[in-house]
């Protein structure tokens, strides 16, 4: 593991997961978009050949 | 790719197993539903002495390596446990699934635990007391750096840790993130005498082997719902085992000196006991293979909602004492 600090900022790995590509992090810093449906997110992650960062939690 | 789920009515939750006393909780995985990594874990001090954005930095990062290495069939997935589903649990199907009502993370813990009760399966150092605290063995770790050791004593130190390793295994499984350790180290078994605990020291790979203390496994309960947990609100120390003999006590007995009684006891009426009383039995049990006191012994020995008799020793006079545990309720 690397400890040193990441240059990429949480949402930027975030976006990361979602879209994949430096050069799209930017664009889709702020743009997270959070799937609620599980099976909708393994058929994207499926199509787009991305992982998936599941968060389990109660409802806010 | 992210998401949420908040309902786990059609989720498989033999793969994702986790504490369910977790405020939150993480995976990264693929579409073949081979998980990474986990992200979360707590202690019974806060639901985020392990959670922060520079931890969580380093678990995104080390998903996103491990999905290139598993696309370059460089990472093979641990095999997949057993599949379980909400509706296999006949009482959360009972008070939730047909209610329509939700089916959140804590109520699959207690609901499998009462299941487990009423089975006769229920195992209270496995299932009751999960997710065992490291810091027990020793081990404090610099949480925003997620692995790495900033003190060490213990059973940890005995075994040869040191400040600024990085834990990187245990048993000889990899471990990326405290969520990786905590899970693992719930799964050792309650009888084990010792564990492998992997580190890296300075690029080096090392293997120490650490002696585990006795009761490694306990924990805090108060912050869970359980409703398996026969609460009693109050706490006691051991007594050193020459007072125990000046007491004409059994020396190996979980004799204790009351030192914190809860203000709910009064209002619930459980019991009557002041600070500074010794109880040195239940029923008229004086000791346990497993109990150092007599608060562990009714929990381990007892069914939420039992009533007991307590000998104490109070003011220098010994007397009997009832006490009714309480049944937690399910919240929702």
């Amino acid at each position: 593991m690397n400890m040193r600090r990441p240059a990429l900022s949480v949402p930027a790995l975030l976006a990361g997961l979602l879209c994949g590509g430096l050069a799209a992090l930017a664009a889709e810093d702020d743009r997270l978009h959070w799937l609620s449906n599980y099976d909708e997110a393994i058929r994207e992650a499926r199509r787009t050949q991305k992982p998936i960062f599941l968060e389990f939690r109660c409802e806010p | 790719m992210c998401a949420r789920i908040t309902r786990l009515d059609n989720i498989d939750i033999g793969l994702f197993d986790y504490d369910r006393n977790n405020t939150l909780y993480y995976f990264i995985l693929n579409a073949d539903e081979e998980i990474y990594l986990r992200y979360g874990g707590r202690d019974a001090w806060a639901p985020d002495s392990y959670l922060n954005l520079s931890s969580l930095e380093l678990a995104l990062e080390q998903g996103l390596e491990i999905h290139g290495l598993r696309q370059r069939d460089q990472w093979k997935s641990p095999p997949r446990p057993q599949a379980l589903f909400p509706r296999q649990i006949p009482l959360l199907v009972e008070r939730t699934i047909a209610r329509n009502a939700c089916v959140e993370c804590h109520l699959i813990g207690d609901f499998q635990n009462v299941q487990r009760e009423q089975d006769g399966s229920l195992d209270k150092l496995r299932h009751m007391y999960r997710s065992p605290d490291i810091k027990t063995l020793g081990i404090h770790l610099e949480a925003p750096k997620g692995l790495a050791v900033k003190e060490v004593g213990g059973a940890a130190e005995a075994a040869g840790m040191r400040p600024g390793d990085r834990l990187t295994g245990l048993n000889g499984r990899p471990v990326r993130t405290f969520g990786d350790f905590q899970y693992l180290y719930d799964k050792v078994d309650r009888g084990a005498r010792d564990l492998r605990i992997g580190v890296d020291r300075n690029g080096a790979p090392l293997e120490l082997a650490v002696a585990l203390p006795q009761r490694w496994w306990w924990t805090d309960l108060g912050f869970r719902q359980m409703t398996i947990d026969p609460r009693v609100y109050f706490e006691s120390t051991p007594l050193a085992e020459q007072e125990k003999r000046s007491l004409g006590l059994d020396p190996g007995g979980f004799a204790s000196r009351v030192n914190a009684v809860d203000g709910v006891a009064a209002l619930l009426k459980n019991h009557e006991l002041r600070a500074g009383d010794i109880v040195f039995a239940v029923d008229g049990v004086e000791r346990d293979e497993i109990a150092n006191t007599p608060e562990l012994f009714i929990k381990l020995r007892k069914t939420a909602g039992d009533s007991v008799t307590l000998d104490l020793i109070r003011g220098g006079k010994r007397m009997q004492m009832p006490l009714k545990t309480y049944r937690m309720s399910f919240r929702k």
